[in-house]
């Protein structure tokens, strides 16, 4: 008994429907997350705190987000690679900074992707001295609504284990129906080669 | 000869690298209508390796991404053991020459020119029982992805005279073009699979991604699929990093 349709809604989760009924079940899934749909700290309030919200790269400064990068033990890129990096993000791009500092990014996010069907989302960073007040979680929901804009879906990431519980209240779920994230690794592939 | 110490940025410029036995160089072995449908574009190849010099660091700095260890850049270690010397991937290479029972001269070859008629990939995903998608919508992510490998094969009637190129395999990668790659829709003609022939295709084309200094190679793979990749070289949950998506896919 295969279905085609998969019904999401935990309502319908349980019941088996009719093969009449089921033409009528419009959407391929509904979402099970409805508070990743909205905002939580919107625009006029960020403004009020002091920040302003980018969605280019026009102002940002690379070398203060390498900063960033380092403060947070990513490692640091090569700026000229890094300005090639941003100008292909054309999924998404959201920054944070200070309205006092405008070149400084305090909050970073961006996606890659093909435009359509799928996202990737890299490089979510927020400078240590502003963790912990809703500035993470304010570029992911802008990054989302972004790509949602475009008609984007299917947007994933790769979690390191600690911040796993990061994105779960976004939305994220990690490997749904089994679905492994994978890695090249060259390590791999000498080991196996002995 | 080229110095081993920067192999790539040389190589464009020394005829002798481009002698692999398994290139398509010679206009003979295809017929020259179908040819001209895989031509090469050289302008767009020499625009991608212009950017490599000197890129080390960050190759590696990218792989590491992870390791919260040390703040500066990583230099090089063994990363490119095996890249000494290597070849790098052409835009088209022959990987079977073949008689069928029938009579029949079958080539297949793999291809990164990128130039794929959305119906026939369509053709493809019904048979592989994928859900159709809009066609406007496939060729602009087709044309979003920053690299497009294909497999066709070429049949050639024993009489000479009719010969059919059809598409049978196809996988696509999304990159920033820096640091990162991801590949989707990895995709082989059902009476072609058990050949090897995904394998190569994934293969050439995680080659090719990091020929392009793309140090990060990503996927997400369906449970089934999952050894296939791991055969390949590629790692679930490295170090315990989850691939988590928003909501679910369908």
């Amino acid at each position: 008994m295969h279905s085609y349709i998969n019904i999401r809604s935990p309502l319908l989760r349980s019941t088996i429907l009719p093969l009449s009924l089921r033409r009528y079940i419009t959407p391929r899934y509904t979402p099970t997350a409805v508070a990743s749909l909205s905002i939580s700290i919107p625009d006029s309030e960020l403004s009020a705190r002091g920040f302003s919200i980018n969605y280019s790269t026009t102002n940002l400064d690379p070398s203060a987000l390498n900063d960033v990068f380092a403060s947070v033990g990513f490692p640091r890129r090569d700026t000229a690679r890094l300005n090639l990096a941003l100008s292909h993000s054309s999924g998404s791009l959201v920054w944070l900074s200070r309205t006092t500092d405008p070149t400084k990014p305090v909050a970073f996010a961006r996606a890659t992707g093909d435009g359509v069907f799928n996202a990737v989302v890299w490089d979510v960073v927020v400078d240590p001295s502003y963790q912990g007040i809703g500035l993470g979680k304010a570029v992911m929901e802008r990054v989302i609504a972004d790509l949602r804009e475009k008609g984007i879906v299917n947007i994933a990431l790769y979690a390191e284990p600690r911040v796993i519980s990061f994105y779960r209240p976004l939305g994220f779920i990690p490997d749904p129906d089994g679905i492994k994230g994978m890695v090249y690794s060259r390590r791999n592939l000498q080991k196996k080669k002995r | 000869m080229c110095s081993l110490a920067a192999p790539r940025v040389c190589f464009r410029c020394h005829p002798c690298l481009s002698s692999s036995r398994f290139e398509v160089r010679n206009n003979k072995l295809l017929p020259p209508g179908v040819y001209l449908r895989l031509k090469r574009k050289p302008e767009k190849r020499l625009e991608r390796w212009f950017l490599k010099a000197g890129f080390w660091d960050s190759i590696a700095s990218s792989i590491l991404k992870n390791n919260n260890a040390t703040e500066t850049m990583v230099p090089p270690s063994t990363l490119h053991e095996e890249e000494e010397g290597e070849e790098p991937i052409p835009d088209q290479l022959l990987l079977a020459d073949r008689s069928l029972s029938d009579g029949t001269q079958e080539q297949i070859i793999f291809s990164l020119t990128g130039d794929v008629d959305v119906h026939a990939l369509q053709d493809l995903c019904d048979k592989v029982g994928w859900p159709r998608r809009p066609l406007s919508k496939v060729a602009v992510s087709l044309k979003n992805s920053f690299l497009v490998a294909t497999l066709y094969s070429i049949t050639k009637s024993p009489e000479g005279d009719e010969e059919r190129k059809q598409l049978i395999g196809m996988a696509r990668a999304t990159s920033d073009q820096a640091f990162n790659a991801t590949i989707w829709d990895v995709i082989v003609d059902p009476s072609y699979q058990g050949q090897g022939l995904g394998k190569a295709l994934v293969q050439k084309l995680t080659r090719a991604l990091l020929q392009r200094d793309i140090g990060n190679i990503s996927l997400f793979a369906d449970s089934k699929v999952v050894d296939f990749y791991k055969n390949l070289g590629f790692e679930a949950d490295p170090e315990g990093i989850k691939g988590m998506f928003w909501h679910l896919p369908f």
